[in-house]
């Protein structure tokens, strides 16, 4: 059988580029914790992946080469490049309450600050696996780790998000923020809480 | 809507539900998911849309 050639490969890339597109950006999210900044992310993963294409071999997985490439550029070129924000504290007050009457998303929300909370490893492995769909070996290429590490990561976060659920921490920090419109609850839905900071501080 | 002179309401914090650890991770896998979808389901910002668009031109031009 005959090596794909170079043309081949760049072909299979731009058309895996376009069907995961969405995928890398929430991956890049999940990292950066801010909107602009993943999708700055994700566009530099795309050049790079596009440059490298060669290296690419058709029939293996797509989304955890690219991931890859996204995540060693994250962490390659210095996380403080990504997020401008570290510190949750930076949220405190930012994040409206919700009216009575959006139960339904309130449980969401809860799970959405939890989430926001949580090591940026354990952010990592649970959308990984948890939302992405990779397997705990691919999740272990992409992280260039142990399978057993992913799978303890994965279980640690959970753990620690049924933990912080079941205190009474994000309930204290809802009750004191301010009433919210409607609106807002479904942009801090949309945006991680440190892109919701950083459109307030009009940084 | 809320009426604004009607202070913020307290909640029972979010329960979660009963059960083996199975359905508490089910639970957070729906969670996960919907936070996930969010993003996914997001329009492309123009940057990324206009990439999207030269690569599709390419694909079909090749």
């Amino acid at each position: 059988m005959s090596e794909p050639t170079t043309s081949h490969r760049l072909d299979v890339v731009q058309a895996a580029v376009v069907e995961h597109l969405s995928h890398l950006r929430a991956f890049a999210r999940s990292l950066t914790s801010n909107r602009e900044q993943a999708d700055d992310l994700a566009h530099d993963a795309i050049v790079r992946a596009l440059a490298a294409a060669e290296q690419f071999t058709p029939g293996t997985n797509f989304k955890a080469w690219i991931f890859t490439i996204l995540r060693n550029l994250f962490y390659n070129e210095g996380r403080k490049r990504w997020s401008r924000f570290t510190s949750i504290d930076d949220l405190a007050g930012n994040e409206p309450s919700i009216p009575g009457s959006q139960e339904a998303s309130l449980e969401f929300c809860d799970f959405r600050r939890a989430f926001w909370q949580l090591n940026p490893d354990q952010r990592e492995v649970l959308i990984l696996v948890g939302a992405s769909g990779l397997s705990y070996e691919d999740a272990a290429a992409v992280c260039s780790c142990a399978v057993g590490t992913i799978k303890s990561r994965v279980s640690r976060a959970r753990q620690d998000l049924k933990k912080m659920m079941s205190d009474d921490n994000l309930q204290v920090r809802r009750s004191e923020t301010a009433m919210g419109s409607e609106a807002e609850l479904i942009e801090s839905l949309r945006n991680p809480p440190q892109a919701e900071a950083a459109r307030r501080s009009g940084k | 809507m809320s009426d604004e002179n009607t202070p913020p309401r307290k909640r029972a914090k979010t329960m979660l539900p009963d059960g083996p650890r199975a359905t508490v991770d089910r639970w957070f896998d729906a969670q996960l998911n919907q936070l996930y979808s969010d993003v996914v389901n997001e329009p492309l910002p123009d940057e990324l849309a206009q990439l999207v668009a030269k690569l599709k031109k390419r694909t079909t031009e090749t």
